[in-house]
């Protein structure tokens, strides 16, 4: 079944087409650091993710750089046969948030990259214009990234959206980051993260098996999403139990099918991505649904009502903990990267408007669409939980 | 097109006769063999770094190489295994720099990392080699001169780079003497090889075909009518751009532009006498175009 989920093979094995048929698959060469051959720890974790391809060349590379920041490189081409290259990232690894994205409220938005790059392959994707490389790169250093975020956390709370550059849910099978997310996060009283995500069939069970996993309960919701962090036997305040933190955040961007079926290949179908959803309300995790972007196609609006339609009878909305809604937009310099490599993408090739470097739809058209989204949600949902991107601010 | 590059006319000699290359005879620098019909060009660069990169860089400015276009270096190289390997790590020996070529291409070769030098290598390099060069399996003259001269126009998922393994390193007290020896063997080891050559080429025909098809798939159909509203509506170089924008993506969105426009003209709204009635026959279009 070819529906975005987590199975990683299965996802891999995507790619019908002839064109895709005469390349290799994804994976089929994997880059590795030098410095990971040299760190125990950094190789036994490549040689396990290495295991999961037993056919696939494995390539020495000094830096990941060598192989990632190359000169001309196309990144939809290589997309289509994507490497992976296995790293140790340096330097800074905690990022503040862009203003383009929505801080969703949250005064200390912080992002980070554990990966660069996706293997699901949305055309619209701001990384195609972003990324010299269209391979994929996954950082081992995992722990660095707790011990950064931990001296954030000395200072103030932290909002941390961890899937940015990347959806990690997507390979969640190869390298086991969601649910390290998890754990670091139940550990960790005054963190919250955010992980955004278009996999369909998600198993959330196995985020939250094993000795690892936090045992949280849920004191109050909303506002901080603050709980008491105790384990789940010792509980005795007669409050709900939840098996997970209500400070991990499952953000899922729900698109049409239209939208789904033409531009975002490789992703889970709606209807996965909905059953997702159930299950993450259903396991107690903290639910937050993205209608951004919102993708202009032909009939949009009843596009977008069907899509409604599922989501209110599906999903029971009153769980969820908010909203966020915005239309594509993207800067210019990645706009014109994209248009240079994907020629016959009608959705990079819509006529945006330019405004101050950022492309997006006209004025008019945004404003008909964000606001149809907001309207709907209304009839359904608090005004105080919907978000909705504004270019002013940068935020919701 | 498909540009091949080889040191060695006796290296190329099967593959010319493979793959039905006439010689081009207005070329005198570099010897030259195509076939028009089929889009190849294979050239003999000669042996070293040196030469290889001069002849790439010659030939792929004067065919103007651009997106479409796919480079295919082949040659023969010193190693171990007797076999033919496609290359995915090249180290330049001289300036120690590393360049990784995509593999997106599926096949049934080995691969294999290459060091390039300036020298044939000799048998006491080889060993040497052996202990000094972990993780590279062949040495050769040209692949990464190929690749750094070849980037200047194209990207690393345009270049391919095959290697058949000839020796194990020669004597070279007499280095005319080695090359020429090297010569008499190399037409054997590649003609061994040339139907595994022959496939791949055929592959990246198809794929320099399929992208000559995707960069003109969005607009070169409408190019009369685009033209035609240009000079219509007395269009600045601006609205020209718009107008192909709108155009491009009403193709690929499927949107029938083409009616619209006619519906445009049989209202009169197009020929127009200045700029300022062209600018409201465009704003019409984009909003047939995007309604």
């Amino acid at each position: 079944m070819i529906d975005g989920e987590c199975v990683v093979t299965e996802t891999l094995a995507y790619g019908k087409s002839e064109e895709r048929q005469e390349l290799n698959g994804p994976f089929s060469h994997i880059y590795v650091e030098e410095k990971v051959l040299l760190d125990e720890g950094y190789r036994k974790k490549a040689e396990e993710i290495i295991s999961h391809f037993p056919e696939a060349v494995v390539v020495r590379i000094g830096h990941y750089k060598d192989v990632f920041n190359r000169h001309k490189q196309n990144y939809v081409k290589q997309h289509h046969a994507q490497a992976l290259i296995l790293a140790v990232k340096q330097g800074t690894l905690v990022y503040p948030g862009a203003k383009v994205c929505q801080s969703m409220g949250n005064k200390h938005f912080y992002y980070t990259s554990c990966m660069m790059n996706c293997l699901f392959d949305c055309e619209y994707c701001y990384l195609k214009g972003m990324y010299p490389s269209g391979n994929m790169v996954i950082f081992l250093n995992l722990k660095d990234i707790f011990s950064e975020v931990e001296a954030l956390l000395k200072e103030h709370p932290v909002y941390l959206c961890v899937s940015y550059d990347s959806d990690l849910m997507a390979i969640e099978k190869l390298t086991g980051y969601v649910r390290e997310w998890i754990d670091f996060t139940n550990r960790h009283p005054d963190l919250t993260i955010e992980v955004r995500t278009k996999a369909g069939n998600i198993d959330f069970e196995s985020l939250v098996e094993g000795p690892g996993k936090g045992i949280c309960c849920r004191t109050e919701s909303c506002d901080g999403l603050k709980e008491a962090s105790v384990n789940v036997n010792a509980s005795d305040d007669g409050k709900q139990e939840s098996p997970v933190s209500s400070r991990n955040i499952f953000a899922f961007t729900l698109s049409p099918e239209y939208v789904v079926r033409h531009y975002e290949h490789k992703t889970g179908s709606l209807e996965g991505r909905i059953r997702s959803v159930k299950k993450a309300l259903e396991l107690g995790f903290t639910v937050r649904l993205c209608f951004d972007p919102m993708i202009f196609c032909p009939d949009w609006r009843s596009e977008y009502e069907k899509m409604m339609d599922k989501v209110f009878v599906e999903i029971p909305v009153e769980k969820i903990f908010d909203f966020s809604v915005g239309s594509f937009r993207l800067s210019e310099e990645y706009l014109k990267n994209m248009r240079r490599n994907m020629p016959d993408s009608a959705v990079v090739q819509y006529p945006y408007e330019n405004d101050h470097g950022v492309y997006h739809y006209s004025q008019k058209l945004t404003d008909e669409m964000e606001s149809w989204m907001v309207e709907k949600l209304r009839e359904k949902v608090p005004e105080e939980k919907i978000f909705r991107w504004s270019s002013a601010n940068g935020q919701g | 097109m498909v540009f091949i590059f080889m040191a060695l006319y006796p290296e190329a000699k099967p593959v010319i006769k493979r793959l039905g290359l006439r010689k081009r005879t207005d070329r005198t620098r570099f010897q030259e063999f195509v076939s028009e019909e089929s889009g190849i060009v294979l050239t003999i660069t000669g042996v070293g770094p040196v030469a290889a990169a001069a002849a790439v860089s010659a030939v792929l400015t004067e065919y103007d190489a651009g997106p479409e276009d796919q480079l295919l270096s082949v040659g023969t190289a010193a190693g171990n295994a007797s076999d033919i390997f496609l290359l995915n790590k090249l180290l330049d020996q001289n300036s120690d720099r590393t360049f990784y070529p995509d593999m997106l291409i599926k096949t049934d070769f080995k691969e294999a990392a290459a060091i390039t030098g300036s020298t044939v290598l000799s048998q006491r390099a080889a060993a040497f080699m052996k202990v000094a060069a972990e993780g590279y399996d062949l040495y050769d003259m040209e692949s990464a001169a190929v690749y750094q001269a070849g980037n200047i126009y194209l990207g690393p998922h345009q270049m391919s780079f095959i290697r058949v393994v000839s020796d194990e390193g020669v004597e070279t007290a007499d280095r005319e003497q080695a090359v020429s020896d090297l010569a008499a063997r190399v037409n054997a080891v590649i003609n061994s090889h040339v139907e595994e050559i022959s496939d791949y080429v055929e592959k990246l025909l198809a794929l320099s075909e399929k992208e000559k098809y995707r960069g003109g798939i969005s607009d070169k159909s409408s190019e009369g009518l685009v033209d035609k509203i240009i000079e219509d509506g007395h269009f600045s170089k601006v609205m020209q751009d718009q107008l192909r924008q709108y155009v491009k993506y009403a193709v690929l969105s499927g949107v029938d532009w083409e009616k619209a426009v006619q519906g445009i003209y049989e209202e009169g709204m197009l020929p127009t006498i200045d700029k300022r009635g062209g600018k409201k026959a465009l704003d019409r279009i984009k909003n047939c175009i995007l309604k």
